[in-house]
Formats: C-alpha cells, sequence, structure tokens
C-alpha cells in the first residue's frame, strides 16, 4: 500500500460523489473538515498536508460509505 | 470491558480527556494514524506532526460535535462511538442529557486498532467551556 492521494483531488471525489460539506475549522495551521456520508455518518477528514496516504484515503472513503469507491480508484481492471 | 487509561471527564466547567493515536510507517515515507476510540484517521509526513495534528484533530471532534452539533448530539455520539459510565450509565446518561447531573467520566471501550498500526502514542487534552 504505497500510493499517496492527492488531497484537493479527493475533496473533489468525494463531493461529486455526493458527501456534503458540514463544517470546516483551522487549528495552527491544520484544517478538518466534516462531510456527511451518503450512509449518514459524520466523518472527520484532515486535508492539512498535500496528500495524504492510501490507507487513510480508504478509512474515508469506508466511513463516508463510498466503499464501492476504493475498488474503481485503487485496484486497476484487467 | 473498559479502557482505563482512555476517558471522557466531563465537568461544568470543561472537558479532560485522554486518548491513544496508533500509527504505522508506510513504503512511502508516510504515516498512517488511527485513534479508535474517536474512530478518527489521518495522515502526516512525520511522527512529530502526526502527534501534533492527533491533538488537533481530538480537538476539532469536540468542537464539531459540542458547538456546532450541540451538547447532546455529543453525548449521543460519544455513547455511539462506546464511551461509558462506569456506573449505571443508560439512567446516568439520560440524566445528563436532561441537565439533571453536569458532571461525569465516561470510560472508552477496548478498541482494537486496525492491523499493522502498531506504535502508539498517548495523549491528553482539556478543554474549558461551559457545559
Amino acid at each position: 500500500m504505497n500510493e499517496t492521494i492527492d488531497t484537493h483531488l479527493f475533496a473533489e471525489i468525494i463531493l461529486s460523489e455526493g458527501v456534503t460539506l458540514m463544517y470546516r475549522c483551522e487549528d495552527d495551521g491544520d484544517f478538518f473538515e466534516y462531510y456527511l456520508g451518503l450512509n449518514g455518518r459524520k466523518v472527520a477528514v484532515c486535508l492539512s498536508d498535500e496528500y495524504i496516504t492510501e490507507q487513510t484515503a480508504k478509512e474515508y472513503l469506508h466511513l463516508l460509505g463510498l466503499s464501492d469507491l476504493i475498488d474503481r480508484l485503487f485496484f486497476k481492471k484487467g | 470491558m473498559a479502557d482505563e487509561k482512555i476517558y471522557i471527564q466531563i465537568n461544568e466547567t470543561g472537558i479532560n480527556y485522554s486518548f491513544k493515536s496508533y500509527y504505522r510507517k508506510e513504503e512511502n515515507g508516510m504515516y498512517s494514524w488511527h485513534i479508535p476510540a474517536y474512530n478518527l484517521f489521518f495522515s502526516s509526513d512525520s511522527v512529530e506532526k502526526g502527534t501534533e495534528r492527533g491533538r488537533k484533530m481530538v480537538r476539532s471532534f469536540y468542537s464539531f460535535w459540542i458547538k456546532q452539533q450541540g451538547f447532546k448530539n455529543f453525548l449521543l455520539e460519544i455513547h455511539k462511538l462506546g464511551f461509558r459510565i462506569p456506573t449505571n450509565h443508560d439512567y446516568n446518561l439520560m440524566q445528563m442529557l436532561n441537565r439533571k447531573i453536569h458532571s461525569a467520566k465516561f470510560k472508552a471501550p477496548q478498541v482494537l486498532s486496525p492491523i499493522n498500526f502498531n506504535e502508539a502514542v498517548e495523549q491528553e487534552g482539556q478543554l474549558e467551556m461551559a457545559i
């Protein structure tokens, strides 16, 4: 598991899938956003750095009810 | 079974808490983090930055759930996460939701972190706010 994911691209992808941004806060240079997932869960996402790890991205997608995206984003078909 | 070291102590003047962050180093040198008690995940490029970010991330949890969602929703969320008052949890939680009691200590469930999050950092925090 060695991929890094562009954080801004990641945010755009989850928003385009129907997830809603509920709350944003900043704490001494770090940015935290709370999204409403497709499953109704409120999920904290930290988008402070340019990249997040593949592991973190997968956990966010799972919590947001976007588990099917994990296959589409991280596994090449064929 | 509760994890004695991880708690949320609510008083009339504020909240004290302690938590444990777990991390693992990825092949590309970055770090993936998990705070099981709050089910929070994040990344960092160093352990030092991740330790600090974990502290801020938990603070953002309180900010979101208390200031944005309201104290009752905060109580219901920590209940959902598995935090329990050691004696008569349901009764005392209801009393707190009805504002009949104003202080209680919640202990975290014994939560296992996902496989390979094997390094841990223990941290404490304090928030002063009118409850």
